[in-house]
């Protein structure tokens, strides 16, 4: 995906506060229509529709217009403004949006960086707008390019130890019926995000917004995505260090739960042979786990290049004595060609695996985004221990059942 | 009622429609068989326009331009990958699709396309179709049907006897639906454009005798093309509803005289078939209540299927409709006429309306659900609404969605009384 799905998923954590894409109006629609049907939410993006006769004397009118016209209609208390790859090529003065208050710019063209970095950057253009105040007993999360249902197993962890706040709080595209869209953060609460004692973020996804309220005295926690039981512990001893208290009995309850069920599936899962694909820090977060659960994986992938990627997965390769072809930059016709003669019994990833998965039939775990061909798959979780006791259990079930597809 | 007859085009709220590289590549050529698509874009393109419908075909690749690409141009990259293709997939045919940042730069696709066909002797079509191109995805049509109209000019024009095309319908369980009908009252379909369609097909329209065009908005383009080159008429035909479904197969019994008596057999027997059933859903549905929201020609469409249905129509919403369209709209049914309505808009006007059921496309659906207002999609997803079975589904559709009692649970609350 490009990095616009990013960009709008992160603004749309934010209660009050409106994508606006400049640039094509396909653009606006393309991702619009990804994120209703994965999420089966009516989704709102607003564009600045440029045609060719607008480009030929710059877009800044309609930029100025569509401002103009969501301040009167809508009444945002922040607007996201994105660039798409036509207004970055032909270099559009997109910084006179900043002229309006409550306007942040957001550079988000299609050739550099995929979603990933989109969300990357929106979260660190929207905290720009913090201001430090007095100190509060408060932890920032953010949250990384997640479901709604893994954001509630991070309320769920953290509202039984520290006070805190979502960078972005992603519940709030998954409402139900008859009420507005409601996010628990607002404008407001990410002002004062400058003021909390720490900022947890998970791999490299919101690490420069991280960065950025370092500036304002703010230690940051990087940690890898909580996906699995070893990830989700440091993640809980993590918040339990900087809250300054023990582990509450109630998440020890819930590990208890979640391992209990993992248990129980030991004698399905062990030695089965996975391969696994999608962003880089949740492949390697989700390669960890398959070795907790006793899966062997076989092959990685990642749709872009990063520097720690291949090392990283490599590490956890070495520790568990095995070898991991590693894809990096590439598609998943790479991937496809690789299983047909490397035979696995699980493929893990988004739906989009889903052909390689009917073709060589193969069960297919669908996690992350997007999952448009099944119901509910946003209000599954990956993230902490119900994370894994739902992941764990699916696979079984689906070996168990001999199921494919 | 005044109120709602808004027409202003609010820039920065709520696009509805699509980009041209979306008409061009998504709606059109999405639906050929056996062909590789190569998008000339950075990833996003590519990535949401595989699979943005559930029926289209094909593999989809992407020449993933970077920024190196955007300056030294992507020509080269674009070349490699279609010859790849070729080697790897044998299709008989690939599509390579020109958007914003290759169509800024100006990469000549159609030099690429020429010199890859020239070297594998497989036809490479560009298209140029970049999103910033036209005002919406209307204009992308009208690219693609240029372009595959080209593939029409090769060879020589053999007519077949009965031979027709079926021009304008995009979902492929429509298409075979309406193939079969008309085989069975005796003509042969050369191609229905685009749904199920193969390059052979399309190279072979120009031998039929007659152009039935479904959706003139996206279509009425090409036949016009094909009535100028090859002197080909055309019709405008609608199979959606009873009524409608007769008079469209009236008209073409017009045009073939010698089938008229197959043609009124075949409509007495379907009538009479389907009577039954649909008075049944008839009963239930009477007096029910219904909202439209879709592009002003299908609206029109869609006024007789519903009073087929005794079902009342109590509002309409369009989607970037002309201005006559509107008014006439209006006459015709009397009930607020909105065009392009903002959510909160939509939102007020069905909350004030409270019909029983809310028939659009996917759109709006979950904006629908959330309302908790029954809604049908009217593109059939999957399933053929035209002819007479299609109508009885339709039918079905409707009874059992109007019907189902989850709707009544979830408005026992403070928003309904």
């Amino acid at each position: 995906m490009c990095q616009l799905a990013g960009a709008i998923i992160t603004t749309l954590g934010v209660e009050g506060a409106v994508p606006l894409i400049h640039g094509s109006q396909g653009c606006a629609n393309f991702v619009k229509h990804l994120m209703t049907k994965h999420f089966k939410e009516p989704i709102e993006v607003a564009t600045t529709a440029l045609n060719e006769k607008v480009i030929a004397s710059g877009g800044e009118r309609n930029l100025v217009e569509a401002i103009k016209n969501l301040k009167e209609r809508i009444d945002p208390d922040l607007i996201v403004v994105m660039t798409t790859c036509l207004t970055e090529t032909i270099g559009e003065n997109v910084e006179i949006a900043k002229n309006f208050d409550g306007v942040v710019v957001v550079r988000t063209p299609s050739y550099s960086g995929i979603h990933i970095d989109g969300y990357d950057k929106t979260v660190e253009a929207i905290l720009s707008i913090c201001e430090r105040e007095e100190r509060e007993e408060r932890v920032n999360v953010i949250t990384g390019f997640v479901n709604p249902g893994d954001v509630k197993e991070i309320k769920k962890i953290c509202g039984e130890m520290i006070d805190y706040m979502l960078v972005t709080d992603l519940t709030a595209l998954d409402r139900p019926v008859l009420k507005k869209r409601k996010s628990e953060t607002c404008v407001e609460d990410l002002k004062s995000c400058a003021n909390a004692i720490a900022t947890v973020c998970f791999g490299s996804e919101g690490l420069s917004g991280a960065k950025l309220l370092e500036g304002f005295g703010v230690p940051t926690h990087n940690i890898r995505f909580p996906i699995g039981i070893e990830n989700t512990d440091r993640f809980v001893s993590t918040l339990a260090r900087i809250a300054g208290i023990e582990v509450p009995d109630s998440i020890l309850d819930e590990r208890g739960y979640a391992l209990d069920g993992i248990i129980d599936t030991n004698h399905v899962l062990r030695g089965k042979r996975v391969a696994i694909f999608g962003d880089p820090d949740k492949v390697i977060a989700l390669t960890e786990f398959a070795f907790e659960v006793g899966m062997r994986v076989v092959a990685v992938l990642s749709p872009i290049r990063r520097m720690y990627f291949a090392e990283e997965v490599k590490a956890i390769a070495n520790a568990n004595r095995v070898k991991i072809a590693v894809f990096e930059d590439s598609d998943l016709y790479t991937l496809h060609k690789f299983l047909k003669n490397n035979r696995v019994d699980v493929l893990i990833g988004d739906y989009r695996g889903r052909y390689i998965a009917k073709e060589e039939k193969i069960p297919l775990l669908r996690v992350g985004f997007p999952i448009c061909d099944r119901f509910g798959y946003h209000r599954k979780p990956m993230l902490g221990y119900g994370g894994a006791l739902r992941m764990a259990e699916e696979i079984a079930n689906m070996l168990v059942g001999g199921y494919y597809g | 009622m005044s109120k709602w007859l808004s027409s202003k085009q609010h820039l920065g709220i709520l696009p509805r429609g699509g980009c041209s590289f979306l008409g061009c590549r998504v709606v059109i050529c999405g639906q050929i068989r056996n062909v590789v698509h190569i998008v000339h874009s950075p990833i996003g393109c590519a990535y949401y326009s595989w699979d943005y419908r559930a029926d289209s075909r094909g593999y989809c690749f992407t020449t993933d331009l970077n920024e190196m690409d955007i300056i030294f141009g992507g020509e080269n990259k674009l070349l490699k990958a279609v010859l790849k293709v070729i080697e790897e997939f044998k299709p008989d045919a690939v599509f390579i699709y020109e958007t914003c940042s290759s169509g800024i730069i100006g990469d000549d696709i159609q030099f690429v396309a020429e010199k890859a066909s020239q070297i594998t002797e497989v036809p490479v079509l560009a298209f140029e179709c970049a999103g910033f191109r036209g005002r919406s995805q209307n204009f992308g049509h009208k690219i693609a049907n240029l372009c595959l109209f080209k593939l029409m000019l090769d060879g020589e024009r053999n007519a077949i006897p009965n031979g027709v095309n079926v021009i304008g319908d995009f979902n492929s369980k429509d298409a075979e639906a309406l193939e079969g009908m008309l085989r069975r009252i005796g003509l042969n379909v050369v191609c229905t454009f685009t749904a199920n369609a193969t390059i052979e097909k399309i190279r072979n329209m120009k031998n039929a005798s007659l152009n039935l065009v479904q959706c003139s908005r996206s279509s009425e383009f090409l036949a016009k093309l094909m009535e100028e080159k090859f002197g080909i008429p055309y019709l405008d035909v609608n199979f959606f509803g009873i009524e409608n479904c007769c008079e469209s197969l009236r008209r073409i019994a017009e045009f073939f005289p010698t089938h008229s008596s197959v043609i009124e057999d075949f409509i007495d027997r379907n009538l009479r078939r389907i009577e039954g059933k649909l008075r049944e859903y008839r009963k239930s549905l009477e007096g029910k209540t219904v909202f439209i929201c879709h592009g002003a020609q299908r609206v029109f469409y869609w006024i007789k299927p519903f009073e087929e249905l005794e079902m009342d129509i109590v509002g309409v919403a369009t989607y970037f409709s002309k201005k006559d369209d509107r008014e006439k709209l209006l006459r015709m049914l009397g009930v607020p006429v909105v065009d392009n309505p903002s959510v909160d808009e939509l939102e007020e006007m069905l909350l004030d309306l409270k019909p029983d059921l809310v028939v659009s496309d996917d759109k709006i659906r979950h904006l629908v659900h959330k309302l908790s207002i029954p809604f049908l999609n009217g593109r059939g997803q999957g399933k053929a609404y035209v002819g007479f079975s299609g109508f009885l589904d339709f039918s079905k559709d409707v009874y059992e969605t109007v019907n189902t009692k989850i709707w009544t649970l979830a408005r026992r609350d403070r928003f309904w009384n």
